[in-house]
């Protein structure tokens, strides 16, 4: 190890929960260092090449002993394996970069949950300790920084007070028979919010509507992502650097149980040490609470900040469904005109469900509908054709289908995003038998679900398969394609925050209760997952501690 | 720390020619086949030419070849690592069983005789010390879709000839093609 060096303000992850920290901290004049593991990307890297991006997952690591896996035990499985699920985005701007952009808000029922509840059987609820008044300028803030398009006061069920930065993206023609069926059934569709350029801003293009935006990085630059919006804005300024290829081992800390910096292996396998001021966690809540239980010492032997025992406990995710309907491309064409057929998004969301004590379930909550287009890959939809057959497909009638598929059919769906109850069967701890390329244990993840969250995954698919029936022109075949099950890039909950050191690991600033000037600003704070995907909220939240710990520099409260 | 491409020549070498050692020495032979670990012997990749015609009709004058021998492990591959052996495994099973049904290998069969061989194959009919038919048919199925419609530059989609298959409605996703309608204009 070198000599080391000092800064700041250390940022560990560059995506949704580090990047605005970052920027925030560099422009109140902070020097701040963004350690990410990943490498770094421009959007020359980016292509529509579908085998090298979604059907060999660019953007995460090899899932095999030596190099960067999990393991895993899911529902019906007694064993862990070894898997890359649970990652999000390995490179800088994280999760962000390959995002689709759905930018919904949390309401007022994700976090007061408990209250609202008034307690679920097994499940570890809690209220937020910070309310929705101290989140929504942190929305907006998050919105005009990185470009969200939408329209406001269509939604009667939304958490906004502000018309959106940007005009909403213009939909497919078909989006006009989701807001009839919708309507006809008494729901109130309104149009996505998408983390998506509709016209230049901040000196970036506008879409060009070529579909590739989930899974993907955009080689456009129009997707909101923090590699094309807040770092270039932070390394604008000059005192913050993003360092990629930077693995962090271990969070150091003094003697009087302050965070003092970082040690870490650069791309080289080369161990620094970098001393700050302030460290700033945001590795996803699997990988953070993974560094906190490696970073554990004599002082703190159960891993650091961990005196409550619920470092990598309440892990959540979403639950998801998703139905599916076919519609004949011709009959569309009859009733919507051919203008406007090739535009890939539909941008119809349905929120009617999202608080919904008329249920009759254990969890009186529902989740948010996206009705959206079919992903343009072509390899994934011949072979999602293949296995809805069982394999049955192949050969001349194969080819037929493939023509049919592509010439004269749109598949329109609806995934639902729902609550993921946190509870004593899902949680991320260190893996006795597992290490990584550095020699260090993996995450073991174990996600068994929450009844009551499953429930409510399954009715919601239920009542987004009424919508597509309802669609005319008729589709021509409707069928649930998947429910209850989980989307492992939305995560959260792994150092919730509350005001009881013993029963959360950080405070409502989202500083550890046991570590002074260690801030967690990932999804792990998360004591809720809410049912929307969380990105947002974890920018928004990632902009309102940065906020604070601006605030204690500046009252010099932070030793130097 | 490893890097992705230190990880693939690591498998290419060590791994590759570990789990085929026979077939190390087929792939020496050529650059592309050192460069990819190995190929396939010429008997093998004849019975996965045909049973892949078979699967997806105009995949082999399109490229298959050049996709499953010099593609399948190279990076990218990640996910693809144990496929190029249940392939090769999966190919002397076709053969075997043609042989004990036809009397003569899977790809001189009449293509009546190919598909039967290939319908039992997909209903996993097909008993072998840990080899499972279904999940040979299943990985060979999704590895015609991949070679037929991927980037060009893999070689399995030559002239594009998979995209213009599927098409032009959905051209979106082609690098450098035209989109017919819509408010922007294709930055490429």
């Amino acid at each position: 190890m070198g000599k080391a060096e000092r800064t700041d303000v250390v940022v560990i992850g560059s995506g949704a929960g580090g990047a605005p920290v970052a920027v925030t901290l560099a422009e109140a004049g902070a020097r701040v260092v963004i350690l990410e593991r990943g490498q770094a990307y421009t959007i020359r890297d980016f292509t529509h090449d579908e085998v090298a991006v979604c059907r060999r997952d660019f953007f995460v690591p090899f899932p095999y002993p030596g190099h960067s896996p999990h393991t895993i035990r899911k529902r019906g499985q007694d064993r862990y394996h070894l898997t890359n699920e649970g990652w999000v985005g390995v490179c800088v701007g994280g999760g962000t970069v390959h995002m689709s952009g759905f930018t919904y808000r949390f309401k007022e029922s994700d976090l007061r949950l408990r209250s609202m509840t008034g307690g679920i059987a097994n499940a570890d609820i809690a209220d937020w300790p910070i309310s929705m008044d101290d989140l929504l300028p942190y929305y907006d803030l998050y919105e005009a920084r990185v470009g969200v398009s939408g329209r406001a006061g269509v939604n009667p069920f939304e958490t906004r007070k502000r018309p959106f930065p940007l005009p909403a993206l213009r939909p497919h023609p078909a989006a006009r028979m989701v807001d009839e069926a919708a309507g006809k059934l008494g729901f109130h569709p309104f149009p996505t919010p998408r983390a998506i350029l509709s016209v230049p801003y901040g000196g970036r293009p506008p879409c060009n509507y070529c579909g590739f935006c989930g899974d993907y990085g955009c080689e456009n630059g129009s997707k909101s992502s923090v590699l094309a919006s807040l770092l270039p804005q932070a390394e604008k300024t000059g005192r913050c650097q993003v360092r990629s290829g930077c693995m962090v081992t271990g969070i150091l800390t003094d003697d009087q149980d302050r965070a003092a910096g970082v040690v870490y292996l650069d791309a080289r396998g080369e161990e620094h040490k970098l001393e700050a001021r302030v460290v700033v966690l945001a590795a996803t809540a699997i990988e953070s609470a993974r560094l906190l239980l490696l970073s554990e010492s004599g002082r703190f032997p159960h891993g650091l900040a961990n005196s409550s025992g619920l470092v990598g406990k309440n892990l959540t995710f979403s639950t998801f469904g998703k139905g599916t309907a076919i519609f004949e491309r011709h009959k569309l064409e009859k009733k919507l005109g051919p203008e406007g057929m090739d535009l890939p998004f539909l941008l119809r969301s349905v929120q009617d469900d999202y608080w919904n004590e008329k249920n009759g379930l254990l969890l009186p909550k529902g989740g948010t509908y996206n009705f959206l287009l079919h992903h343009p890959n072509p390899i994934n939809a011949a072979v999602r054709l293949m296995m809805e057959s069982k394999w049955s497909l192949w050969g001349r009638k194969l080819k037929d289908r493939l023509h049919e598929y592509f010439h004269d059919e749109l598949w329109l769906e609806f995934e639902v995003f729902g609550e993921f109850l946190p509870h004593s069967g899902c949680y991320v701890d260190l893996d006795p038998r597992v290490r990584d390329g550095f020699g260090l244990p993996v995450a073991r993840i174990t996600n068994l679900h929450h009844p009551a969250s499953d429930e409510v995954n399954k009715f919601c698919v239920r009542r987004g398969m009424d919508i597509l029936e309802a669609m005319r022109p008729a589709p021509k075949k409707v069928w649930p394609f998947t429910w209850s099950s989980t989307t492992y890039h939305l995560q959260h909950g792994t150092c919730r925050f509350g005001t009881d050191p013993a029963r959360s690991v950080l405070d409502p600033d989202c500083m550890a209760h046991d570590v002074r000037n260690l801030y967690v600003t990932d999804g792990s704070f998360m004591p809720s997952s809410g049912a929307v995907p969380a990105t947002p909220t974890i920018m928004a939240n990632s902009f309102r501690v940065a906020e604070k710990i601006a605030g204690r520099f500046r009252r010099h409260e932070i030793p130097a | 720390m490893i890097t992705r491409r230190q990880m693939i020549l690591g498998l290419l070498s060590a791994g590759g020619a570990s789990l085929c050692p026979g077939l190390l020495k087929a792939g020496g032979n050529t650059l592309l086949g050192a460069m990819s670990g190995w190929v396939f012997e010429p008997d093998r990749l004849r019975a996965l030419l045909a049973a892949s015609e078979r699967i997806l009709p105009g995949v082999v004058a399109a490229g298959f070849e050049n996709y499953v021998n010099y593609w399948l492990v190279r990076e990218p591959f990640n996910r693809a690592a144990d496929w190029k052996p249940l392939l090769n495994i999966g190919a002397v099973h076709l053969d075997r069983i043609s042989r004990r049904r036809y009397k003569r290998v899977f790809a001189d069969c009449k293509t009546e005789q190919q598909d039967e061989l290939l319908a039992s194959f997909q209903r996993g009919e097909i008993k072998a010390r840990r080899f499972s038919s279904d999940a040979f048919f299943q990985r060979l199925a999704m590895v015609c879709a991949e070679s037929f419609l991927s980037d060009p530059k893999y070689g399995g989609n030559r002239g594009r000839v998979g995209w213009h298959f599927i098409g032009h409605q959905a051209c979106w996703w082609e690098p450098r093609g035209k989109l017919r309608t819509g408010p922007g204009v294709m930055a490429y």
